[in-house]
């Protein structure tokens, strides 16, 4: 179908389905309150140490931190507490995901969107912005370059909300991307888990696309100030609705899609504030379906092509603060996965990594087609933002084997059953940190024979003898099948796993 | 709230016997799933959560439902008998 200007509108029109916001409220509100969350900033400062160190323990049990104590930590600022929830920070990073950090790769699909936020450099009143949407055979070429040639294994695919990418699209291109398979060195590479960031869906669409094999589902509230996101998001737009978007998760989860990931773009508002709300949404979704985020993201605001509001907010978050609020975070929910990504420079993420986190993204491209294009420079009028570290998978691998952490490839868990509240009690218990570890080895194993320069492979192949004789040590019941795995894996055979 | 399946409430009550008598008889945890393309959906069930467990077998009882077996025991003639047992869920 040809799509004009009265197709869209009506497309609009429809979108949003209003029974599945007014379903979730209570008592006609939603979960955010604002002012209970600036209150709660305000009256839990100046903590002590045996408050900190109380808080502290609790992380350490895997337990999600309250507002009260997440709202302490925030306004902790004696050094030697900082430095207490530094060190705790990167324990329970390590008791639920031991020492791996998972790669991926965002893929993004279009940049036609009926919204216009004033901070997007795909709004649709950006003029300077070159619109496209790839095509399925654009998709498998794309998909070709980042599983082929570059090694990864899980995207995360970005669509800009619009008729032209609605859910049906959404579904083609998953399909498409888990069709391709590439012949490598010594295998084969495919993309095995195909994780979306797409704008808020109703039920139905949700469940189309679990139908299609769905890994989680994106969606960032990015501002959960309620007169903030007014600001930003015109109200005539999709977009200005806050409430649809606030409840995309809880529809999310109805519809199956079990892991969700939550984010906040930093830099809209008050970085204190955004924090405490993650928290509160991660408490709403432990509340109502007994599952909190499979992840969490916080973003920065980064400069974008013509779009003079990334570069005069005035809650832009300083270095300190970001690392900060990336250390609440992790304490706050212990059992969720964190993800920094490009955007922020090389010195940022490794320093990040000593936090918590536990994914990140490399060999990244945000152009519409950059992939395939095998585009060297950013390309402004392609690009949602200019990014800060482009450098490659290779790369990146082989420092994080010269800082002694091993890069993961894996996708395991959402193929055998480890999802919703099954990996939650696993997250919460530390023993998927132990699936995490041996899956690690093996797809790393997998991705050093594949793709690796001699140099990295070198690197590698320390991490991962140190890593063998952890599993040896740590896990004598599974060792000898994982012996027999890793075996098999070095023999050319694929995709085996815990 | 309840996250949507498309396996009858049924058939869930079933698996949760049968997957108590295979426990019983064979010390196996049994999970059932929901099978969306490559993604095993968690739908009832359990594992063993302080342990990493061996691999499990993976059984198909339909396009869209699977079994999760664990703890290792690979003989091929009680995995036939458990698939039989589980097989009567979903008739």
């Amino acid at each position: 179908m040809k799509l004009n200007n009265t197709n869209i509108a009506n497309w609009i029109k429809n979108r949003i389905k209003q029974d599945e916001i007014d379903k979730y409220l209570k008592n006609g509100r939603d979960f955010i309150n604002d002012d209970l969350i600036e209150a709660t900033i305000k009256s839990n400062t100046k903590p002590d140490k045996k408050m900190v160190e109380d808080i502290i323990n609790k992380s350490l049990a895997i337990d999600t931190l309250s507002l009260d104590e997440t709202a302490y930590l925030l306004n902790a600022d004696d050094p030697e507490l900082l430095t207490m929830m530094r060190e705790a920070a990167l324990k329970v990073k390590k008791k639920v995901y031991d020492n791996r950090i998972v790669t991926f790769a965002p893929l993004y699909m279009s940049n036609i969107c009926v919204n216009d936020c004033q901070y997007c450099g795909f709004r649709r009143s950006n003029q300077e912005a070159d619109r496209r949407v790839l095509t399925q055979q654009e998709v498998r070429m794309e998909t070709e370059v980042l599983a082929g040639e570059i090694g990864h294994k899980r995207l995360i695919v970005v669509y800009g909300e619009h008729p032209s990418t609605d859910y049906e699209y959404i579904a083609d291109t998953l399909k498409t991307i888990y069709s391709v398979k590439v012949p490598t060195r010594n295998g084969f590479g495919q993309i095995r888990r195909a994780n979306v960031n797409a704008a808020p869906m109703s039920i139905e669409a949700l469940k189309y696309l679990r139908k299609v094999g769905i890994g989680t589902y994106q969606a960032f509230q990015e501002t959960y100030h309620h007169k903030t996101y007014e600001a930003v998001h015109p109200k005539n737009t999709l977009k200005g609705n806050y409430k649809w978007r606030l409840y995309c998760m809880h529809r999310a989860m109805e519809a199956g899609v079990d892991d969700v990931g939550l984010g906040a773009l930093f830099g809209l508002y008050d970085w204190k504030f955004e924090v405490m709300a993650l928290i509160a949404h991660a408490h709403e979704l432990e509340g109502a379906f007994g599952i909190g985020p499979h992840t969490i993201s916080f973003p920065r605001l980064e400069p974008a092509e013509n779009t003079p509001f990334t570069k005069s907010s005035k809650y832009m978050v300083d270095n300190n603060d970001f690392l900060k609020l990336i250390t609440v975070i992790r304490l706050a929910v212990p059992y969720t996965g964190m993800i920094i990504t490009a955007r922020e420079s090389r010195e940022m993420r490794i320093k990040s990594l000593k936090l918590g986190i536990t994914q990140t993204d490399a060999s990244t491209k945000i152009g519409i087609g950059a992939y395939a294009a095998h585009a060297d420079d950013q390309q402004g009028n392609k690009q949602q933002f200019y990014l800060g570290d482009t450098r490659s998978l290779d790369e990146v691998i082989g420092e994080f084997a010269e800082l002694g952490y091993i890069t993961s490839f894996c996708t395991a868990g959402y193929r055998c059953g480890r999802t919703g509240k099954c990996i939650m009690d696993l997250l919460k218990t530390g023993a998927e940190g132990k699936y995490c570890k041996l899956n690690a080895v093996l797809t790393y194993r997998e991705w050093l024979d594949d793709f690796a320069s001699q140099m990295t492979k070198e690197a590698g192949e320390r991490v991962i003898e140190k890593e063998i004789e952890e599993i040896k040590d740590t896990m004598p019941k599974v060792y000898n099948q994982f012996m027999e795995y890793y075996k098999r894996i070095k023999s050319g055979e694929r995709d085996i796993y815990f | 709230m309840e996250k949507e399946t498309s396996i009858s409430k049924g058939i869930i009550i079933a698996f949760n016997q049968k997957a108590k008598e295979i426990k019983n008889k064979y010390s196996l945890n049994l999970q059932l799933v929901e099978i969306f393309h490559s993604r095993w959906s968690y739908v009832a069930g359990h594992i063993d959560k302080n342990q990493v467990n061996l691999p499990p077998v993976k059984l198909k009882l339909t396009d869209k439902i699977g079994v999760l077996i664990y703890n290792g025991n690979q003989d091929p003639l009680v995995l036939e008998k458990i698939q039989g047992k589980l097989l009567e869920i979903i008739r």
